[in-house]
């Protein structure tokens, strides 16, 4: 089946495809630790306003399927400058910037040694510590008119537009960019028509010949002054259920979804236990609940930290000196050298530009393991030109990292996240500022004390936790006691705009608390009266089962140390 | 505030119809009230001045709001919008958009279609045509406004 890039920005178009595009990554690359809730398929773009109002937007682009039948599209106004950046840049800034949900846990009293035959442990109950028609351009051509063309990074890409007296100009661009080698012929027209009926024009990505699909990598286009905005409209066609939408937003001050709702999430019903477990879920529910078109501001504050996460200045200072050095006579040294930014974006395409396979290897095992085979490259490999092999890594690999860090300097970014189902992708979110607004921390921490008496475990004790709304949930044991749909998955949901805290639209906090007071009221503290018969003598109206005996006091130390521990 | 916002509404739209100026139809119960506004309604009269904004991958939009009344969720509304003089035809864009929650009123708000303007730059200054419609029960529902652009924070280039 073939799959066209879901470009969450922007949008791509595809039609009767079925795509969830989902670029094989290992969990390794993006956080797996469970106290970082990421969408691992989620899509990602980076918009910057600059002092001066510049808007630059940064894509990742997921594809899956042949280099051959790549095409990517953009409705645009005018003709915006064309660049590409680096995934490794969106992963390090994506790291660098999830939200945490953490529990501090303290214990008081003293429990009874667990059994550990019965369960929490076998049960893997771990505990959470942690512009228009160019007349001009056309008046000797049809009905479309190309505006720039070109070459940047793996891409070859054409801006065109499209005589506004056309019949039907969506379908005029479909088949003016499928005959001119843009496979855009299963891209419907219907959804690009409003933009074109708007005077836009298109933009649209292919991979050059030669290059494969491993070397897509984000589109960075430059749109001149104005507010950000996805074109999400299109995109719905593309759209797999609940997809996420992942934006930084980087800007002098807080930004803000200016046309959709701002949701505060109630985080009663995250699983604190095991947070990455239905994070997603919560902000899916809680984006559907305020009528499919809201985000979580999962983080805002100074940008300027990012600059040195995404690109570190040691990391320069080596590059420096590789570009510096003389490698005559050393080529095999400048290859290695080179390897340390092996990773990042284009740095394969330069070596298949610059190294040819060395006679009887097979070529993916070669560039597989460049470093495995210096000593058949040798140090003085024939055909290689050091000075443009540093020339083309630097703009191809080592710019485009350090452009996008450079972003961050001296801006104020804010994450912005939602899932989105292409029912919902009804209008085109647009995003503003506000200075009224303070920072969002991303680091949640919630309090969660252990009710131990001598008549239970620590693992089967009855806790309350603090969350840091600062209401207290109770429950029991190593699970979280609220289910999903036992209460409004928002907090609040606000309208917010270029001033003030908005509008509170919906205001569920009663309803929450509410709630809470009923759950916790069916786990409440255990009152244990030793002596008693009937294990222990505890009574629990929660019924906190299988109480140990008054044997297992000694188990008071061991609980000591570990609350030490957890210190 | 959403009781009084609402309430000057009413009263704003009241005052229009009485006054002449824009055209609303309505069915039965089913209403549209045009406004603009990113995050919130605010109603718009004949004569206003509405912003562009510089957001759609570069291209204009302005805000467009919608109060409804007797509309259903997800009601597909057609917006359109033309030169007030009608030197060019309209052109439309279907709306489908969720409607926050209702107001003391009875009303519910369609809030902040970015709703694009085509070639703008002839337009500061000069008076379009904004009109929103849907079908109700096989009746038309339907108002408009005549209101003057202006060119806002990034206006285009002059004509």
């Amino acid at each position: 089946m073939r799959q066209l890039p879901l470009l969450l920005a922007g949008l791509t178009l595809v039609a009767g495809i079925a795509l969830q595009p989902t670029r094989a990554r290992a969990c390794g690359g993006f956080f797996c630790d469970n106290s970082q809730p990421v969408n691992q398929a989620a899509e990602r773009i980076i918009f910057s306003q600059d002092a001066d109002g510049e808007v630059t937007a940064l894509i990742q682009i997921q594809y899956q399927g042949e280099a051959e039948r790549f095409a990517w599209m953009l409705p645009v106004q005018g003709v915006p400058e064309v660049g590409v950046s680096s995934d490794a840049a969106f992963l390090r800034l994506q790291q660098a910037t999830n939200p945490t949900y953490r529990m501090n846990v303290t214990v008081e009293g003293e429990c009874a040694e667990a059994d550990f035959s019965r369960g929490p442990f076998a049960a893997g109950g771990a505990d959470a510590g942690a512009a228009g028609f160019d007349a001009s351009a056309a008046a000797d051509a049809g009905p479309v008119a190309v505006l720039d063309e070109g070459s940047v990074g793996p891409y070859d890409f054409v801006i065109v537009s499209v005589r506004p007296d056309t019949e039907d100009p969506a379908e005029e661009a479909i088949t003016w960019l499928t005959d001119n080698g843009y496979d855009v012929s299963d891209f419907g027209g219907d959804l690009l028509r409003p933009y074109l009926a708007a005077g836009m024009n298109l933009l649209a990505f292919r991979l050059t010949k030669g290059n494969a699909a491993g070397s897509i990598r984000p589109v960075r286009i430059s749109f001149g002054v104005g507010v950000p905005s996805i074109p999400l409209r299109p995109t719905a066609v593309a759209a797999s259920d609940d997809m996420g939408v992942l934006v930084w937003v980087l800007g002098d001050h807080r930004a803000v979804p200016a046309n959709y709702r701002s949701l505060e999430i109630n985080e009663a019903i995250l699983n604190w236990f095991s947070p990455g477990s239905n994070y997603d879920a919560v902000v899916t529910q809680a984006a559907n609940e305020a009528g499919g078109q809201g985000f979580v501001t999962e983080m805002a504050g100074d940008a300027s930290p990012l600059e040195d996460a995404l690109w570190q200045e040691f990391e320069q200072n080596q590059w420096d000196g590789i570009a510096a050095a003389d490698y005559t006579g050393r080529h095999d040294q400048l290859i290695s050298d080179s390897l340390r930014f092996q990773s990042f974006d284009g740095a394969l395409d330069v070596y298949r530009r610059h190294l040819d396979v060395p006679e009887g290897l097979d070529g993916d095992v070669f560039y597989a393991c460049i470093g495995c085979y210096l000593d058949r490259l040798g140090s003085d490999i024939e055909g290689f030109d050091p000075a443009a092999f540093v020339t083309d890594f630097e703009e191809g690999v080592i710019a485009p990292m350090a452009d996008t860090a450079a972003l961050f300097a001296d801006r104020y970014v804010t994450r912005l996240y939602t899932t989105m189902s292409a029912d919902e992708m009804t209008m085109d979110p647009i995003f503003d500022f506000n200075q009224d607004l303070g920072d969002h921390d991303r680091n949640h921490v919630a309090e969660r004390i252990i009710e131990c008496d001598s008549g239970v475990s620590q693992f089967e004790a009855p806790w309350r936790t603090i969350l840091p709304s600062g209401e207290t949930v109770r429950g029991s044991g190593n699970s979280w006691p609220i289910g999903m749909d036992d209460m409004p998955a928002n907090r609040r949901v606000r309208r917010v705009g270029t001033e003030g805290e908005g509008e509170i639209i919906e205001d569920n906090v009663a309803s929450i608390r509410s709630a809470l007071a009923d759950n916790n009221a069916r786990n409440p503290r255990r009152t244990f009266v030793p002596g008693v018969a009937g294990g222990g003598g505890c009574s629990a109206a929660g019924g906190a089962g299988g109480l140990a005996t008054l044997a297992f006091l000694g188990l008071g130390l061991v609980v000591a140390r570990r609350r030490k521990a957890q210190g | 505030m959403r009781r009084s916002s609402a309430t000057l509404t009413v009263a704003l739209v009241t005052l229009a119809a009485l006054s002449g100026c824009g055209e609303d139809v309505g069915s039965g119960d089913a209403s549209l009230a045009l406004g603009t506004g990113s995050w919130r309604y605010e109603a718009l009269e004949d004569g206003d001045t509405v912003e562009l904004v510089r957001g759609a991958q570069g291209g204009w939009h302005v805000w467009l709001s919608v109060r409804t009344r007797g509309i259903d969720e997800r009601q597909v509304v057609q917006a359109r919008v033309q030169p007030a003089d009608e030197s060019r035809p309209p052109t439309s864009d279907d709306l489908r958009v969720s409607l926050d929650p209702m107001n003391d009123d009875g009303t519910r708000d369609l809030i902040g279609y970015p709703l694009v303007i085509e070639d703008p730059s002839c337009l500061v200054g000069e008076m379009i045509r904004i009109e929103v419609r849907t079908e109700v029960g096989g009746e038309m529902v339907r108002t408009e406004r005549d209101v003057r652009v202006d060119g806002g924070t990034y206006p285009p280039d002059p004509c």
